[in-house]
């Protein structure tokens, strides 16, 4: 087929900065993107425990946003739940890879004086204990950031 | 010869879309789009790519590690997890009971060898376990280079006394260069 406007040709670098992705550009792309990579969270939830229930308020995960994406909230007991994951996922091109969670920090919202103590008991699995300043175990909302 | 890459690394929170090959008049070649969704790229699916690119790098950690401090048998804290845009495990440094300190390089380099100053700009910590556990932070600059490069984590307990051997996770972020 004759080369112009209307060939098909492959995503070549170069050009100008309208039509064009140099290899400069390119590989910056590579380096930021590798970098982000190795940094960012796996995922940011929110749960509300109160009482027997427990429930997802909002999940943002590399793998699926919303409630129905996130981990499995179980009741432990009094201001504890643990938040199960799946034991792996798969990108939109179905390529697997293992579910294991190396960091965790929890927040708690709207009750002063109250923190959040992450556990990783395993590496699909983190435990949340919601405790007042003084020990004491409460219900609550907290927001967990895992890696 | 190796290619250089736009920009500066992306700790360094300078790049824009335009270092990512975004321009607000990005056009298809020949004004031509795509003849083929599965095999062709168009100046719009650039576009995008290249604004997310910015807006990940603007907002993505330097690092989280998870660290076990040693008071107890009094040792430099354990980091039992680091995962960084860029570059080795800080270097702890147990002060006292609860106190630690990490230094981080004044900058480190990308995969294409470009450097980038680190200057730390937040650092957030939480206390992991059974008994509640305050962790804060302090950021400094230890050799006056204008560079935030340490941080210090103090872990106390509810009345203000420190708590020894804590297992913590600290985040950071870096931001432009003062």
């Amino acid at each position: 087929m004759p080369l112009g406007g209307f060939a098909p040709l492959p995503l070549r670098l170069g050009g100008n900065g309208v039509e064009g992705l140099s290899a400069e550009q390119h590989a910056r792309i590579a380096a930021d993107l590798v970098a982000m990579v190795r940094s960012m969270p796996f995922a940011i939830v929110t749960y509300t425990q109160t009482g027997v229930d427990v429930a997802l308020d909002a999940y943002n995960g590399q793998h699926g946003v919303g409630i129905n994406a996130g981990p499995t909230p179980t009741r432990v007991g009094l201001g504890i739940t643990d938040l199960t994951w799946d034991n792996g996922y798969q990108d939109p091109y179905e390529t697997s890879s293992p579910t294991n969670i190396r960091h965790a920090e929890a927040t708690v919202q709207k009750l002063a004086g109250v923190v959040g103590m992450p556990t990783l008991v395993a590496p699909n699995v983190v435990q949340i204990r919601v405790e007042t300043v003084i020990g004491a175990l409460v219900d609550g909302t907290a927001t967990v950031v895992v890696w | 010869m190796a290619v250089i890459p736009t920009g500066a690394p992306a700790w360094v929170r300078t790049n824009s879309h335009v270092q990512y090959g975004g321009d607000l008049n990005k056009r298809n070649y020949q004004s031509q789009g795509a003849v083929n969704g599965q095999t062709d790229v168009v100046a719009e699916e650039i576009a995008r790519l290249a604004a997310d690119m910015e807006a990940l790098a603007n907002v993505a950690p330097f690092a989280v590690m998870t660290y076990l401090a040693n008071d107890t048998a009094p040792a430099a804290p354990t980091i039992e997890s680091y995962d960084p845009m860029a570059g080795a495990p800080p270097l702890g440094v147990r002060i006292a009971d609860g106190v630690v300190d990490f230094d981080w390089l004044a900058s480190y380099t990308d995969p294409y060898n470009r450097s980038g100053s680190l200057h730390i700009g937040h650092a957030h910590a939480v206390v992991h376990g059974g008994v509640a556990a305050i962790a804060n932070v302090l950021l400094s600059d230890p050799n006056a280079d204008t560079l935030n490069e340490r941080v210090r984590v103090f872990v106390r307990n509810t009345a203000g006394v420190p708590v020894a051997d804590a297992r913590v996770t600290l985040s950071i972020w870096t931001s432009v260069v003062p």
